[in-house]
């Protein structure tokens, strides 16, 4: 038997002989590796961007709010929200056990807002919480305060800017907290800065209906809503639950306790990021799915490519195959031979691959921002496989060249 | 000169010591048949060939074309399998023998000299001689370099290692093939129209080189359709329309 030192030399001399040849066939199989680690990439950075934008409205975020489109059978609609100050104060008293860490009721302005300072003009979304949507949101202060609780139980007229309101709004000269604005034509003190959070990527898609997370402001709930006229409505509510897995159940029984509080013409909605999130992974992973089929067909054509190429070589070395059998080669000499040959050549073309992929991964994360996930295990997965599609490409040529009689062999040309 | 200092060649080890017939005949064919068949007609290109070579023996295989005298070859060296009679190889019956013996047995036994060379074209000489101990196997990767040198000093080609066989002229590469046959210390040189594809004066010179290493005790046997290339050998079998129709000492052998 041939040693494998022996075979590897002998196979690389052939390798060199038809370089042309060997070059094409690297290539199919790089193209193929590169292809399915772009999507991989791709995949990767995806689910890590909206796994982010999703963390930055807080990973155990829930919230309630009135189901408009469901209305009991045989109650009248009723106008409103279906949940005011009291219900706010109800659900605190009980938040232990319903399983509420914090909560925030969420009021939006019932009518359109200006929001000025002088003469400059901003158009952002407006929303009045509580004290604690700072921590449930994940939000970050770069100057001043967020709200306590003496804002909202006295109705302050206090703001927090997020960067873009803040530099089209502030003076210039002289940035920070302190400055009044005037939202609906009141003053408001702005009492904090909040940092950027701007996910470039998906708020252009549109979170927060095409509007980035920095360019909003934040008032007092109770503020905001002595200004609407229905001074007591809250529109939903955003909880943070003590664990993420019972976030259901939590906005179930923050639910059943509103519908008891309410009990005539009202539903209410629950939805929680724990949801969310499973939806997000399950898009995310069928087109990861779809993607990997994809870039796997051309990592199939790169394996046809091989066999080609083999097919050729075996036809090509028909007469070196009969020689080598006369001086005594077996059939498995040949076999190895011919598989070494394309394991080779799919293994160079697995590098290269590597190569080309590292480099698109880069060139993408650079443009749209996806941060690069390196992982040697992928790495190794993708040599892996093209080494096993190079000896499965060359299986059917390698065979045929080691069962070739050897008389016949001989007598190519 | 060339010969110089290759003990082994001086005598063939005797690796069967079986019966008595078998240590004097390498090769004992008896009553070999062969057909080719095709979907429309079964060929019989060997009928009934019985046919004993012993050891030290120089034969050459005559006969027109088409007597069978290749496949007769291809037969005595295991690249070809038959369809009836009995083929003892040093003693051994071959007919029973799997692919895998059989490889092995044209590895460390046989030695083959084709007529268009047959050297591998991406190997140097050094390569190409250093094969057969290879797929042999049995010879440490030092060692098969050593030998395959010696082997290609010993027929000339000491300052040709690294050639290629297209860097080779015709005499060059069939001296390569000879050194390559030899490497193994074969029981039996199977040299098919070994001056074939030469001209007369180089043709001249490997037939010198055979009957060199048939003076040294080799077992050559050749096939040749050419009367003056037959006459260097010790022996001549005549084949015609798949049978030996005659077997006759050669007057002019040394």
């Amino acid at each position: 038997m041939n040693s494998p030192t022996d075979t590897l030399a002998q196979a690389l001399r052939a390798l060199v002989d038809h370089r042309l040849r060997t070059a094409l066939s690297v290539l199919g199989i790089a193209i193929g590796i590169a292809a399915v680690m772009a999507v991989v990439t791709i995949g990767k950075g995806g689910n890590y961007l909206v796994f982010s934008e999703l963390e930055t409205f807080g990973l155990n975020s829930a919230w309630v709010y009135r189901d408009r489109n469901a209305t009991p059978p045989g109650e009248p609609r009723r106008q409103g929200s279906g949940i005011d100050a009291a219900d706010v104060a109800a659900i605190r008293a009980r938040a232990e056990r319903l399983g509420i860490r914090r909560l925030t009721p969420q009021v939006y302005p019932d009518r359109n807002m200006s929001i000025t300072r002088g003469n400059r003009r901003v158009v952002a979304g407006l929303s009045g919480v509580g004290a604690a949507h700072v921590d449930i949101v994940n939000d970050e202060l770069v100057a001043g305060r967020g709200f306590h609780t003496i804002d909202i139980v006295a109705r302050h007229a206090v703001a927090l800017l997020a960067p873009d309101v803040a530099a089209d709004l502030l003076d210039p000269r002289h940035p920070g907290v302190g400055q009044d604005i005037r939202i609906d034509g009141r003053r408001f003190r702005v009492v904090g800065l909040l940092a950027s959070k701007s996910r470039d990527f998906l708020s252009s898609i549109g979170s927060a209906g095409g509007r980035s997370a920095d360019d909003r402001l934040l008032v007092p709930w109770t503020t905001l809503a002595s200004m609407s006229d229905e001074p007591d409505t809250v529109d939903s509510l955003q909880l943070e639950v003590v664990e993420f897995d019972r976030a259901q159940r939590v906005t179930d029984g923050v639910r059943t306790l509103l519908k008891r509080r309410h009990p005539q013409g009202f539903e209410y909605g629950g939805e929680t990021m724990a949801s969310y999130i499973a939806t997000t992974d399950r898009i995310l992973g069928g087109v990861a799915v779809i993607g990997t089929v994809a870039a796997s067909i051309s990592l199939l054509v790169g394996g046809m490519g091989i066999m080609n190429t083999m097919g050729t070589a075996v036809l090509e070395r028909t007469r070196e195959i009969g020689v080598r059998k006369a001086i005594g080669a077996t059939e498995r000499d040949i076999m190895a031979q011919f598989l070494v040959e394309a394991a080779l050549i799919s293994f160079a073309g697995g590098l290269l691959g590597l190569l080309i992929g590292s480099a698109a991964s880069v060139a993408l994360a650079a443009v749209t921002g996806f941060p690069l996930v390196p992982s040697p295990v992928a790495i190794l997965a993708a040599l892996a496989v093209s080494v096993l599609v190079g000896v499965l490409s060359g299986w059917l040529p390698a065979r045929r060249a080691a069962r070739m009689h050897p008389v016949e062999a001989l007598r190519a040309d | 000169m060339r010969g110089s200092g290759r003990a082994s060649l001086s005598g063939c080890p005797d690796r069967t010591p079986v019966r008595d017939r078998a240590r004097r005949h390498v090769i004992e064919l008896t009553g070999i048949v062969k057909r080719y068949r095709s979907a429309s007609l079964s060929l019989t290109v060997l009928r009934d060939v019985s046919l004993s070579i012993a050891r030290g023996e120089f034969v050459a295989i005559v006969g027109p074309s088409g007597s069978g005298k290749s496949t007769l070859l291809n037969v005595i060296g295991c690249l070809d399998g038959f369809d009836a009679g009995e083929y003892r190889f040093a003693g051994e019956g071959v007919g029973a023998l799997g692919a895998d013996a059989l490889a092995a047995l044209r590895a460390r036994r046989l030695g083959f000299v084709f007529q268009s060379f047959n050297l591998i074209p991406q190997l140097d000489a050094l390569g190409n001689v250093t094969l057969p101990l290879v797929y042999a196997g049995d010879v440490a990767r030092a060692h098969r370099l050593e030998r395959a040198r010696r082997g290609l000093a010993d027929v000339g080609l000491a300052d040709r290692l690294h050639h290629r066989p297209a860097e080779l002229s015709g005499g060059q590469r069939q001296r390569v093939a000879i050194a390559r046959a030899l490497v193994n210390d074969p029981d039996v040189i199977i040299a098919d129209e070994p001056t074939g594809n030469l001209d007369s004066a180089t043709g001249n010179e490997i037939m010198a080189t055979f009957e060199r290493l048939h003076a040294r005790g080799r077992t050559i046997l050749m096939v040749t359709h050419e009367p003056g290339v037959a006459a260097h050998a010790s022996r001549r079998v005549t084949l015609r329309d798949g049978r030996v129709v005659e077997d006759v000492p050669t007057p002019g052998a040394p």
